[in-house]
């Protein structure tokens, strides 16, 4: 999709850090069930911030405090899935080269994160925000992540 | 009738070879499958770590309990409902997949452990229900959740990974 990333992924697939992890089946497995559970974290914890935004759960809590006692914890969500996932991506990577489900989720994914620490960020701590917008950083913050989730799963199949 | 037998059986259906031989059908299930998982068991795992203290302390345990369990419980019924349709589709890789019955095991001892927490130890949550750190009995009900939920997660995976 982008030939000019092509000498990247080409160092990236010869460098001794993807041959260490292509070297057994079972590398790359664990990476993926790491990246899994990391993903069951992070989208757990904007499920629940998000429904709250939405006017569901959790609604005897301020969004802005139920934001703070989540946020370490989408971090560590976070945190888990970039790392698990970069390692991921030097176990294959001339087949992401041309995967297109890859690129769209690279692109939803800086979205989501640049999405998720500017404006989303300011919508949750303004208590003066009003509902309507609440309710649309929440729906986009669900669509971005949920994008970045089906394009990932999309890579393995395509 | 052998569970091998109805395994068998099973494979032979039409749905089941529908399901297997399509080329979006067996992919949009386990996609919703997984993106049910993000729901129910992220979700679940907020009710457990307010059990073990680890996290909204300082919210009551009935209100954490109350706003999130129902939720976890509906996605629960999507996880349940295409786990079925993906087993539907390969019964047979499933039955000689020591994962898969590792999996089902966990959810088994998960669904006793949720019983026991409801009829036990929660009926007691109006003398705990404000304290940071709730009665062993609670915490151990978030621990063992937590652990096992971990391990459903990962069987999960690594039946995709189970030989033929």
């Amino acid at each position: 999709m982008f030939p000019i990333l092509f000498p990247f992924f080409h160092w990236a697939d010869a460098s001794w850090l993807s041959l260490e992890i292509r070297s057994s089946t079972w590398q790359f497995a664990i990476l993926e069930m790491i990246h899994l559970v990391g993903l069951t974290i992070l989208l757990g914890t904007l499920w629940v911030l998000d429904m709250r935004l939405l006017g569901l759960g959790m609604r005897r809590q301020p969004a802005a405090e139920l934001a703070r006692d989540l946020s370490r914890w989408m971090w560590i969500g976070l945190w888990i899935m970039l790392v698990s996932g970069v390692l991921l991506f030097f176990g294959e990577p001339m087949k992401l080269f041309g995967n297109p489900s890859f690129h769209v989720k690279m692109m939803l994914l800086v979205l989501a994160i640049g999405f998720q620490l500017t404006l989303f960020r300011r919508v949750v701590s303004d208590k003066s925000a009003s509902a309507f917008l609440d309710q649309a950083a929440a729906g986009l913050s669900l669509v971005l992540w949920f994008g970045v989730g089906l394009a990932g799963r999309g890579i393995g199949f395509l | 009738m052998s569970l091998l037998s109805i395994a068998e059986w099973l494979q032979n259906t039409s749905i089941s070879t529908g399901i297997r031989e399509s080329t979006w059908v067996f992919p949009i299930i386990e996609t919703v499958h997984l993106l049910a998982l993000a729901f129910s068991v992220g979700i679940i795992m907020f009710v457990d770590l307010r059990l073990i203290g680890a996290a909204m302390r300082d919210q009551p345990v009935t209100e954490v309990f109350n706003r999130l369990q129902p939720m976890a419980l509906k996605g629960f019924v999507v996880n349940v409902v295409s786990g079925m349709l993906l087993f539907w589709s390969e019964p047979l890789k499933c039955y000689h997949s020591a994962y898969f019955l590792i999996k089902m095991v966990l959810l088994l001892f998960l669904g006793l452990n949720a019983v026991s927490f409801q009829y036990v130890t929660y009926p007691s949550v109006a003398t705990w229900d404000k304290a940071v750190a709730p009665p062993f009995g609670a915490r151990f009900a978030g621990w063992l959740s937590l652990l096992f939920w971990l391990g459903v997660v990962v069987m999960g995976r690594a039946i995709a990974y189970a030989t033929k």
